[in-house]
């Protein structure tokens, strides 16, 4: 299994930066398109966590975890946001939510989608761990 | 984000280039709803040098397209890279729009 970790802050201009990074390290163990989507599934989570996660726009850190093998890839993101389990949103009606048009509110229901979603609240932090079974088909 | 804007018999070509996430879109979402509020109700997006696309960018298109709507206007996209269309289509977008192959196709009985 190979490991990264890293550290970014709290700004959405840092979105790339982290796709980037995961982009290199996870290299082509995973076919191009369950990579992308598997990087779009981070990029939601992480958008999600910048926006919402610091209504008194503190500058603060996210830690990032990636583990890969042939078989699994877990990201355990942990921050230090206010206390907010994604998991208890509202589910998301797509059909309903084009009609109306409005923007946002689907990242978590994207990210579901795509990955395995598990949130801890550990020692004043919010901890999310995305992961997906590799040998499945997509 | 690069916008760059164009029109041909009276629709408005926006040209996008580089990503689309929750950093750049807010950008693409206030020339959209400018560009529709100062009266263009025609509009195509092009989307060739999109390389990324995130439910904030797919946001901010459907937020154009509604409030296009609202004007009995008609919002179309062309030209997607294959991964953005794949993006595009796992999100769930793609069914409220109309998406052509290329800016020549999404012209024709525009």
């Amino acid at each position: 299994m190979r490991e990264t970790k890293f550290q970014f802050t709290n700004q959405l201009s840092e979105l790339a930066n982290v796709r980037s990074i995961v982009d290199k390290f996870i290299g082509t163990e995973i076919d191009t398109k369950l990579k992308n989507r598997i990087i779009l599934a981070l990029d939601e989570v992480v958008s999600n966590i910048i926006e919402h996660g610091f209504p008194d726009s503190k500058e603060s850190e996210i830690a990032l975890n990636v583990l890969v093998d042939k078989e699994k890839i877990q990201i355990i993101l942990e921050d230090e946001g206010i206390a907010f389990n994604p998991l208890e949103s509202k589910p998301v009606d797509m059909e309903e939510h084009l009609e109306i048009g409005e923007d946002g509110g689907v990242g978590i229901h994207i990210v579901q989608k795509i990955m395995q979603v598990e949130y801890e609240r550990i020692h004043s932090k919010n901890r999310l761990t995305l992961s997906k079974n590799l040998t499945e088909e997509i | 984000m690069e916008i760059k804007e164009s029109e041909i018999k009276n629709i408005w070509i926006l040209t996008l280039n580089g990503v689309m996430d929750a950093h750049t879109s807010p950008n693409i979402k206030a020339k959209l709803e400018a560009g529709i509020a100062s009266g263009k109700t025609k509009i195509i997006v092009e989307m060739k040098d999109v390389t990324y696309l995130s439910s904030a960018g797919a946001g901010a298109l459907l937020a154009g397209l509604t409030a296009c709507r609202k004007k009995t206007g008609e919002l179309r996209l062309c030209s997607f890279q294959p991964a953005v269309k794949d993006a595009f289509e796992v999100m769930g977008f793609s069914k409220a729009f109309k998406v052509f192959a290329d800016l020549e196709v999404a012209l024709e009985g525009f």
